[in-house]
C-alpha cells in the first residue's frame, strides 16, 4: 500500500503541475487580452484633426478615416485653405463634435477653435448650454450632468486677427447612471465686447453617445 | 501534497489579483470625431434706440419703425440683416431675457401684457403678420431660421408690447441669435 500511495502521490503532482501550467498560461493570455483592449486616452490633434491616442510611451496619431473634412466647396480645398478663405470672418470650429462610448470615469476631449476678425484684441466667453434643438435620435444634456463638461479656458482673449484655443473635455461621473443614451450640449462663445441690444452667439454642438 | 496545494493558490493568487484589476479598467475605445466646419454670422443693426415708452402700446424695431405693410412681411420692411458666414449651413436660433431695471424689471410673456409684463416678438421676411411672430419668454430659445445656407441671408424684425408700469425707471434687456450647424 506504501509503495501505491507513492506512486499515486506521484501520479498526482503530475496531474497537478500540468493544471498549473495551464491555469498560468490561461491567466497570462487573459491578462495580455485585457491589457490590449484597455482604452487609451484619446484626443484629436487640431492641426491634423486626426485622432491621437495617448499612450506611455508618448502620443501617437492614428490615421482614423472617420474624421473627414465636409465643408470644402472644392473638392481640393483643405481645412488650411478654408481657414484662410474665412480669415476676415470670425468662427467657431469645429461644428459638431461627436463622442461616443463614454462610460463611467471616461473622458473625451476637443479643442475648440475660435477666431477674431477684428483688428483689436476680444475677450471671448466659453461655456456650455442648453441644446435649442436636438440632432435627431439625441435629447438634451440632463442639467444634474452638467459636471461632465469641462471647459478651460472659459474666458479667453484672442489677439486680434488670430486663432484662439479651448479644450473642452467631456468626464462621465463614476457614479452616474447615464448609459446607452444619447445626449447632446451645445458649447457657445460669444464676443464680450458687442455692444448694444442683439448679441450674437456662435455654438458647436456636441453629442454624446454613453454606454 | 499540501505543499503542491498552497504553491497552486499562492500562483493563483499572484495572477489572478492583478488580472482582475485589469478587467475592472478594461473598456472599449471613447471615439470623439468631429466635423471640422466654420460656424459664424453677422448681424447689420444691434441697437434698439427706444427711449421713453408708453403703457400698453407697440414698438416697432423695422425698418420704418411702423407695423410691416404689406402683409406677409417684405426683406424692405425689416430692420436687421442676418448673414451667414460660416462654412455650413446654419440654423439661426434667438432668445431674450426678462428686462432688468434698479426698479421693477418686467417679465416676458408669451401672449398677453400686463403689469410690468411685456410682450417681445420677432418675425423675418416672409413672416404672415404680427400673429404669426415668435413670442418670446425668458431665457427661452426659438428657432428664428432654419438652415441658412453659407452665405445666404435672412431679414427680421422686432416687436415689443408694452403693459403697465409701477415705476418709471430704465429697463434693459439681452437679445441673443445663436448659430450652429444645421
Amino acid at each position: 500500500m506504501k509503495i501505491k500511495y507513492r506512486q499515486g502521490n506521484k501520479k498526482a503532482r503530475v496531474f497537478f503541475s500540468i493544471c498549473l501550467g495551464f491555469i498560468i498560461l490561461f491567466c497570462l493570455v487573459v491578462t495580455l487580452i485585457t491589457m490590449s483592449c484597455k482604452s487609451p486616452e484619446v484626443r484629436i490633434d487640431p492641426d491634423t484633426l486626426l485622432p491621437i491616442t495617448v499612450t506611455d510611451d508618448g502620443e501617437t496619431v492614428i490615421d482614423n478615416p472617420v474624421v473627414e473634412p465636409t465643408i470644402p466647396v472644392s473638392s481640393s480645398e483643405t481645412y488650411s485653405d478654408i481657414e484662410k478663405r474665412m480669415s476676415g470672418v470670425t468662427w467657431l470650429s469645429p461644428g459638431k463634435v461627436n463622442i461616443d462610448g463614454l462610460y463611467p470615469g471616461a473622458t473625451g476631449e476637443y479643442y475648440l477653435r475660435i477666431h477674431n476678425s477684428k483688428d483689436d484684441p476680444a475677450t471671448f466667453s466659453i461655456y456650455s448650454k442648453e441644446a435649442n434643438t436636438c440632432t435627431e435620435g439625441y435629447t438634451k444634456l440632463p442639467p444634474e450632468f452638467n459636471k461632465w463638461i469641462k471647459i478651460n479656458p472659459s474666458s479667453i482673449v484672442i489677439p486680434a486677427k488670430s486663432v484662439g484655443e479651448v479644450l473642452v473635455s467631456v468626464t462621465v461621473g463614476l457614479r452616474d447612471k447615464a448609459t446607452n443614451k444619447k445626449y447632446e450640449i451645445w458649447i457657445g462663445a460669444m464676443d464680450e465686447s458687442q455692444k448694444g441690444l442683439v448679441k450674437s452667439e456662435i455654438c458647436s454642438r456636441w453629442m454624446l453617445t454613453t454606454k | 501534497m499540501k505543499k503542491i496545494l498552497f504553491s497552486l493558490l499562492g500562483v493563483l493568487s499572484i495572477i489572478l489579483v492583478p488580472s482582475a484589476s485589469a478587467f475592472a479598467a478594461t473598456t472599449a475605445d471613447v471615439e470623439v470625431t468631429a466635423t471640422p466646419t466654420f460656424i459664424a454670422m453677422t448681424n447689420s443693426e444691434a441697437t434698439w434706440a427706444m427711449g421713453v415708452v408708453v403703457a400698453s402700446t407697440s414698438y416697432w424695431w423695422t425698418a420704418a419703425g411702423t407695423a410691416p405693410a404689406p402683409e406677409p412681411f417684405e426683406a424692405d420692411d425689416m430692420k436687421s440683416t442676418i448673414t451667414n458666414t460660416g462654412s455650413v449651413a446654419e440654423d439661426i436660433d434667438m432668445h431674450v431675457h426678462n428686462f432688468t431695471s434698479a426698479g421693477v424689471g418686467w417679465t416676458l410673456h408669451a401672449t398677453v401684457v400686463g403689469a410690468n409684463t411685456v410682450v417681445l416678438s420677432a418675425g423675418v421676411t416672409g413672416c404672415t403678420n404680427e400673429a404669426a411672430m415668435l413670442d418670446f419668454v425668458d431665457t427661452t430659445g426659438q428657432k428664428l431660421k432654419d438652415n441658412l445656407a453659407a452665405a445666404g441671408t435672412i431679414k427680421w424684425c422686432m416687436l415689443l408690447k408694452t403693459g403697465t408700469f409701477t415705476d418709471g425707471l430704465e429697463k434693459s434687456t439681452t437679445v441673443t441669435l445663436t448659430a450652429s450647424a444645421h
